[in-house]
């Protein structure tokens, strides 16, 4: 009877092997796709109305802004930087269409984009790239909406660089060619004397709203700061004191239908007080 | 030399044990409901080739194999109708009311005798369940002395298995019969299904003088299994293959699964029985099972859902043609990005996150304590008459919570509630534990929600039988008191104190079950049986808490389960033939069933109880053995059923996150629906031959009228009144009829004799002819928006199926000395 048992026990010897393991990941098995035009020269593409882009133009940036808050929505931003990575003026919104892209396009993550076929257009003076217009007359690019679509003109890289905010101490030496750039201006101040937050949560409709805060440079010039109601951080009061704004920079109407600059953060922490 | 060819046995099958992880190889409530479809798939042809010794019912042996190629049980009562018993030992679970598979099964591959009882048959032990039980009986007397080798190969769950056992008896007075199994491999038909098992069963009994005895009993089953998830006919459609399972993907190349379940549960026995006066007999068993058991899910924190089959990553979801049809070749060239789960790409992005992993893979854990204690006498009063009379205790403990199994290449997470990061009333209520607030969960670590179901029972029974020449009767009463209490160890932020914390209220119920039966044979050909029963059971804890999971809530009115059953039979004994013809009735009341769904109305999460159910079964059940000749013999067996819900429930419907009553005293019209856990006609014949050491089979089996699990949601007025049209309406309320299904299966069994040694050589394949269909189907609790404003319109949710096995096989080689 022990031989037998001892019999049992080879059985137990004779473990599987492990048929669920995951263990690390190894490394990536491509290089990322490489450009073929520098992100700064897409602006010349655009002649003031949405354009298809019919060359095998192939683009690449380093991800400036997602939609971890929710104050970009379905969308992300991205920027190239130059050899010594520093910051360059070109910078494109992609309108992917899903959601929480972040954990896909988290800051810093290359992405290279294959335009061709693509509608080109400007929103606030940002670059935008998606497909074409869902609707007739409309110059937004449609979303890609799904991921196999997407998956066809977006390609996530493996490297990866976080983009310092080109620094401004006055609006005055913003330019419309840094529309979609990530930003950071020094010293501005809340203009308005009321305690107000960044969005707004619960509008006349009760539903969330965008909100325009208006700041004011050490010059006394004023740009906004748009906040999506659907932001994390839109119930926080907007700080009084003197404080350092950074985000991707635009210019359009406020809601009050004045024309200006306009940042629009990534999250809470782009305020340093 | 016996060492050596059981050694090389042992060699050559391991050697077949590494290399199952190839890419290459041919690559398994809601949970519950998923659990208990999944339990014939499951079935495997050892368990049944040697029907258990004992049972005489033709029926019981040919229908358990024969008919599970689908989704079967026997008089269409649901998995947990069925019952199962060791040495008295009740062997369902306290808290679901059914046996445990695995259990089960760890009991039929050791080979312990057992005998079948169906229906209203009267039991000993007085069991309440409408359905089989099975008593099985741990006494290592009754095995044949000698030992056993045998390995075996098949393509279906596995690929390949070893037993070895022995029997027999070791110094005065003591017998044994040990046994051990392993089983392992990858499916080849279904990638991702794989087993790895390894099974040990330990009996010694002793003789205390000539009327006692005593058996110690140790079974222990450790196995983990990859499993396999339903789909919708457009996923089964676009990619070309039945067998098309959404849980698994490639990292780093090597197919990897999200639904894994595991478990160890070792039950121990200790059994007296013994002549305690001149005309009684007493058994007295205790067991104790424990260990834990678990599957593996996948769980995202604010991120899009991993699994490649959602809804909205379907072709005819897409609105837009061009990406309907990119999505459409991406599925028919079976692209894994777009079809299977993408395990690289998660690892990415976690490995990209700075707040830890997006994407986690989590075990649902059950760890049991179980301990049951039953005393059973038996008094022969003459040599018609006898009683059997006992008591039992059963006390159970199970520890549910989630433990992380793999962080995916990602940082540890914080404990909150994932399906509460976007909501827009509690998206600030997220802490699973407040008493433990901002943890980092880290690999090995419980989280989620840990909490505790504590159970007790004490049963009283009794049966009385008489028999004599022609006249049979036999009476049994069960009585059980139980109690049920959840006790919560987390304390949510969604449902603080004593909502999530603590001892819920204590659940009390009297159950009872009445079982007569009497039986006359007019002549040793002619018998007729009369069988009634009458009683009441617990429901099941799923259905008395809203959600278990994470309050102590209970359902409003906690009720028994009313049983009423009558089975007529008549059995006609000529030789060389053999009858048996059943009719059978059976009816349950008062049944409450919860389901947690995510409600699309009111786009919330929600529990939907549904109370004042009835369901109806009847039908007749038909057996024929006839002996062609001395080696030639035919088989038959046949059933026809109706299986119905016989009211029309009452639904009220609970915000799963405020406890707000969206809907109350509302109905489901599913009165008529059929249950789908059996089909409504089955016929199987067996033609076999056995002489000389040679048995061949060939069977033919058939299954029709077959449903899809109507969902009741679907059968109230604020679904079906959103259909636009008659199509619409139709749409909502029909229920999918399955198409037919049948398969041919072959055995071949040889046995002889080599020396003083017995080889048996097996070899069977199931549905022969490698017939296509579907095994079963369920309707989801969704329904689906598209457009809005005026063009706005509602359907359905495509149901999801899973196909029955193509043809697969079974070889086995034994050795017996």
């Amino acid at each position: 009877m022990f031989r037998n048992l001892l019999l049992l026990i080879l059985l137990c010897v004779f473990t599987g092997c492990g048929y669920n393991e995951f263990g690390e990941l190894s490394a990536p098995a491509r290089d990322d796709l490489p450009m073929n035009i520098e992100l700064k020269e897409l602006r010349a593409h655009y002649k003031g109305e949405p354009v298809t882009i019919n060359a095998p133009l192939v683009i690449g940036g380093y991800v400036t802004a997602n939609d971890r808050s929710d104050n970009f929505y379905r969308t992300i931003i991205i920027q190239d930087v130059d050899d010594v990575s520093e910051p360059t003026h070109g910078a494109v919104e992609l309108r992917i269409g899903l959601y929480s892209l972040y954990h896909l396009f988290p800051e810093g993550r290359y992405v290279a984009v294959r335009a061709e076929g693509l509608t080109l257009s400007d929103y606030n003076g940002i670059l935008q790239l998606g497909l074409e217009p869902a609707e007739s007359g409309s110059t937004l690019p449609g979303y890609f909406g799904y991921r196999a679509v997407m998956d066809q003109y977006v390609v996530p890289g493996t490297s990866s660089c976080v983009v310092e905010p080109i620094v401004f101490e006055h609006v005055g030496n913003f330019s419309e060619t840094m529309c979609g750039c990530l930003v950071r201006i020094t010293s501005v101040r809340l203009a308005a004397d009321t305690s107000v937050t960044w969005g707004i949560e619960s509008g006349w409709n009760n539903k969330p709203q965008t909100a325009y805060r208006i700041f004011i440079d050490r010059s006394g010039t004023s740009f906004a700061v748009v906040t999506s109601g659907y932001a994390d951080f839109a119930g926080e009061t907007v700080p009084r004191e003197e404080v350092s704004i950074t985000g991707i920079l635009s210019y359009g109407r406020t809601d009050t239908g004045r024309e200006m600059y306009m940042i629009k953060m990534r999250d809470i922490r782009d305020v340093i007080r | 030399m016996k060492k050596t060819i059981l050694l090389v046995f042992a060699v050559l099958a391991g050697q077949s044990l590494c290399g199952q992880n190839n890419e290459y190889d041919y690559y398994l409530k809601n949970d519950v409901v998923q659990q208990g479809f999944l339990f014939g798939l499951n079935s495997e042809p050892e368990l049944f080739y040697f029907p258990p010794e004992g049972s005489a019912d033709l029926f019981t042996r040919m229908s358990t194999y024969n008919f599970s190629a689908v989704r079967y049980a026997r008089r269409g009562y649901d998995y947990f109708g069925d019952g199962a018993v060791l040495n008295g030992i009740d062997l369902s679970d306290e808290l679901d009311g059914y046996p445990d598979y695995s259990l089960l099964s760890g009991l039929r591959r050791a080979k312990l005798p057992s005998i079948r009882l169906v229906g209203t048959d009267v039991a000993d032990m007085g069991n309440s369940v409408l359905g089989e039980t099975e008593e099985f009986v741990a006494d290592a007397t009754s095995f044949a002395p000698g030992h056993t080798v045998s390995v075996y190969g098949t393509n279906r769950r596995q690929r390949f298995g070893l037993k070895v056992s022995s029997a027999g008896t070791w110094a005065r007075h003591w017998s044994y019969a040990v046994s051990g199994i392993r089983r392992w491999g990858r499916d080849a038909t279904v990638q991702g299904v794989f087993t790895d098992e390894t099974a040990l069963s330990l009996m010694v009994s002793r003789s205390l003088g000539l009327n006692h005895r005593l058996t110690f009993y140790a079974l222990g089953t450790a196995n983990e299994r990859g499993m396999r998830s339903s789909a919708t006919r457009e996923a089964f459609d676009l990619t070309g293959d039945i067998y098309y399972n959404p849980s698994w993907g490639y990292f780093d190349g090597e197919v990897r699964n999200s639904r894994v379940s595991k478990e160890f549960q070792p039950l121990f026995l200790a059994s007296y029985n013994g002549k305690v006066r001149d005309k009684t007999e007493l058994e007295v068993s205790a067991a104790y099972r424990f260990g834990k058991s678990g599957y593996s899910s996948l769980a995202w924190y604010d991120a899009q859902t991993p699994y490649p089959d959602y809804y909205r990553n379907m072709p005819s979801y897409a609105d837009n043609p061009t990406a309907a049809t990119l999505i459409t070749e991406l599925w028919e060239r079976r692209d894994p990005v777009a079809t299977q789960v993408n395990w690289t790409e998660l690892c990415r992005m976690n490995a990209m996150s700075s707040d830890g992993s997006a994407y986690i893979l989590e075990d649902r854990m059950e760890d049991i304590r179980r301990f049951q204690i039953v005393a059973t006498a038996r008094t022969r009063f003459d040599r018609r008459t006898e009683a059997v009379y006992g008591l039992r205790f059963k006390t159970s403990r199970t520890r549910f919570y989630k433990e992380m199994k793999d962080l995916l290449s990602g940082a540890p997470v914080s404990d909150i509630d994932c399906y509460l990061i976007d909501d827009e009333m509690f998206g600030d209520k997220l802490a699973n534990d407040v008493r433990h607030p901002d943890r980092r969960i880290d690999v090995g670590d419980r989280f989620g929600y840990d909490y505790r179901m504590r159970s007790d029972r004490y049963e009283a029974f009794a049966s009385l039988r008489y028999t004599d020449r022609r006249f049979r009767f036999a009476a049994s009463v069960n009585a059980s008191q139980s109690t049920l209490r959840r006790q919560g160890y987390y304390e949510k932020e969604l449902f603080p104190g004593n909502r999530s914390f603590g001892n819920s209220k204590r659940l009390s119920f009297e159950t009872y079950a009445v079982k007569v039966a009497a039986g006359y044979s007019f002549s040793p050909i002619h018998n007729i049986n009369l069988s009634l029963q009458s009683g009441r059971t617990a429901p099941e804890y799923g259905n008395l808490f809203l959600s278990p999971n994470y309050t102590n809530e209970t359902i409003a009115e906690p009720k028994t389960v009313g049983q009423t059953a009558a089975d007529l039979d008549y059995v006609l004994t000529l030789n060389p033939m053999k009858c048996k013809i059943a009719l059978f009735y059976a009816r349950t009341t008062d049944a409450t069933e919860v389901y947690r769904y995510y409600d699309d109305l009111f786009s919330v999460y929600s529990d939907m109880m549904l109370s004042d159910i009835s369901k109806r079964y009847y039908g007749l059940e038909a057996a024929l053995q006839y002996d062609l000749s001395s080696r030639l013999s035919l088989s038959a067996i046949a059933s026809w059923g109706r299986y119905t819900y016989d009211s029309d429930p009452t639904v009220s419907i609970v915000e799963d996150a405020s406890g707000e009553i969206r809907v109350t005293n509302a109905k489901s019209y599913l009165k008529g629906y059929r249950c789908s856990t059996s089909p409504g006609r089955a016929v199987s014949a067996e033609l076999e031959y056995n002489a000389y050491g040679w048995i061949a089979s060939l069977t033919y089996s058939y299954m029709a009228d077959r449903y899809v699990s109507a969902t009741p949601l679907r059968r109230m007025e604020r679904a079906y009144n959103l259909a636009a049209s008659p199509e619409g309406f139709t749409e909502f309320v029909s229920q999918e009829r399955l198409e037919d299904a049948s398969v041919v299966d072959l055995f071949l069994l040889r046995s002889f004799s080599v020396g003083r040694s017995r080889m048996t050589l097996l070899f069977s394949v199931n549905n022969l002819l490698n017939r296509k269909f579907i095994y079963g189907g369920y309707e989801q609790m969704r329904i689906m928006r598209r457009g809005s404003g005026t063009s706005q319109q509602w359907t359905p949710f495509d149901s999801k199926y899973l196909y029955g096995y193509g043809r697969s096989y079974y070889v086995s080689v034994s050795c017996k000395f």
